[in-house]
């Protein structure tokens, strides 16, 4: 008989414990990357038994990172977003969710990402302004990209990428909640399409910053 | 033509979000089919970008008068079926045996989805936002005028907005459809009054 235990839920790993989980990923990904050029090079055999084992790894990852969020932490996120809680740690979990489930990027460190944010002062008198300060310190809290906690380590242009990435999520949590679950995590695809749809007019709100509230709010008005 | 369900208030408003876009063009397609026969398969992804270009564009000419805002909704109606003919996010997968081609839903079916749900939105936020009844125009049921409003879109999207006033019994602007011409209901309006005051006097005679 099989005595080995199952996989544990990754809804109820702590925070650390699910960035090893996308960290895995990330270094299977990473590694594959920087293997590339000495991949050609490799006889056909090798080439094969590499790329096996760097995509079991990746399974490996995926597998352990299939997590959800529930309704009161999406409910909490969006109150922090708005400025109506200090609930930071809840709020990196359901960004780094997004982040995953939207494929934004390389890596989100929701350890990171939770710590950055809790030492973020972020005072705006409305809800698309505060969302605008948070969604700036998101992307320079290093939490993203393919070393997280790693200073200045995706360089303007990345931090850019991944402003512009980080709009799909804010949107959605600034947006009018649905009923349940499930039609909630339908609405943060609707927010990645729509946001996409609308590349360039986040990429002209994130060159000034002051544009950057009230199209947030435009595009959370029309999700 | 189907319609939409009226319980989905308030629909001006509600309509310019794409969670009520999406869903109520998918119930539409799903009460063509089962009106027609036809069935269709939907672009979800082409869908959203038919939403966001609608969306740009109705932003870039919304007007701020308030006598322009019940015309705007005919113009906005028209800026969403110039983006569906131009994305097609509809594609027939089958259709009945027996279809007759001269009826219009079969004619073109995702044509005729595009326009039926663009007249149900419009017909909609006039009736419950302005108190307005739509009035469709004969040229809805010919197949020649679709066979024209076909060919027509294919080569110029923009007609879109001057065929949808047409099927809506609208005097459509053929020359710049693309452009809103402000002042359209104090215009429609006086040359209202302009004839019931010749009629009248004939009356009294």
């Amino acid at each position: 008989m099989d005595q080995r235990p199952g996989l544990p839920d990754p809804s109820f790993l702590k925070m650390p414990l699910r960035d090893v989980a996308r960290g895995l990923k990330g270094a299977a990904d990473l590694t594959q990357d920087a293997m590339a050029p000495v991949m050609a090079t490799l006889p056909a055999p090798l080439q094969s038994a590499l790329s096996d084992a760097l995509n079991a790894i990746k399974l490996q990852g995926k597998s352990v990172l299939t997590l959800t969020v529930q309704t009161p932490e999406i409910e909490a996120a969006a109150q922090f977003i708005a400025g109506g809680s200090n609930d930071a740690a809840t709020c990196a979990k359901v960004i780094a969710f997004a982040w995953d489930r939207l494929n934004l990027g390389d890596l989100a460190s929701e350890t990171v990402l939770a710590s950055h944010l809790a030492q973020t002062k972020a005072e705006s008198a409305s809800p698309e302004m505060h969302a605008a300060s948070v969604l700036l310190a998101m992307a320079d809290s290093n939490a993203f990209g393919k070393l997280p906690g790693v200073l200045g380590h995706e360089g303007e242009a990345g931090r850019a990428q991944i402003l512009a990435a980080l709009v799909a999520p804010t949107i959605w949590l600034l947006a009018e909640r649905e009923e349940t679950l499930k039609d909630d995590l339908h609405l943060l695809d609707l927010a990645g399409a729509l946001t996409k749809a609308f590349q360039s007019d986040v990429r002209a709100a994130l060159a000034e910053e002051d544009k950057l509230g009230p199209l947030l709010k435009m595009l959370a008005q029309h999700l | 033509m189907t319609s939409v369900d009226p319980q989905n208030a308030p629909v001006r408003k509600s309509a310019q979000r794409m969670r009520w876009f999406l869903s109520v063009f998918e119930d539409q397609v799903t009460q063509m089919e089962e009106d027609t026969g036809n069935r269709f398969e939907t672009d979800r992804g082409v869908l959203a970008a038919v939403f966001a270009e609608w969306l740009k564009a109705f932003e870039a000419q919304k007007p701020q008068k308030q006598d322009d805002k019940e015309t705007y909704v005919g113009f906005a109606a028209g800026l969403m079926l110039r983006s569906l003919v131009k994305h097609k996010p509809l594609r027939i997968t089958s259709r009945p045996e027996d279809a007759d081609d001269s009826n219009p839903a079969y004619f073109w079916p995702e044509g005729y989805a595009y326009v039926a749900f663009c007249l149900n939105v419009r017909g909609l936020v006039l009736t419950q936002d302005f108190g307005s009844v739509q009035q469709t125009n004969k040229s809805l049921e010919d197949v020649r005028t679709w066979w024209s409003f076909r060919e027509n879109v294919t080569e110029r999207p923009d007609l879109a907005l001057s065929f949808l006033d047409l099927f809506a019994g609208d005097d459509p602007n053929w020359d710049a459809p693309q452009l809103f011409r402000s002042g359209q209901a104090k215009k429609l309006a006086n040359q209202f009054y302009d004839a019931k005051q010749l009629a009248e006097p004939k009356q009294n005679q």
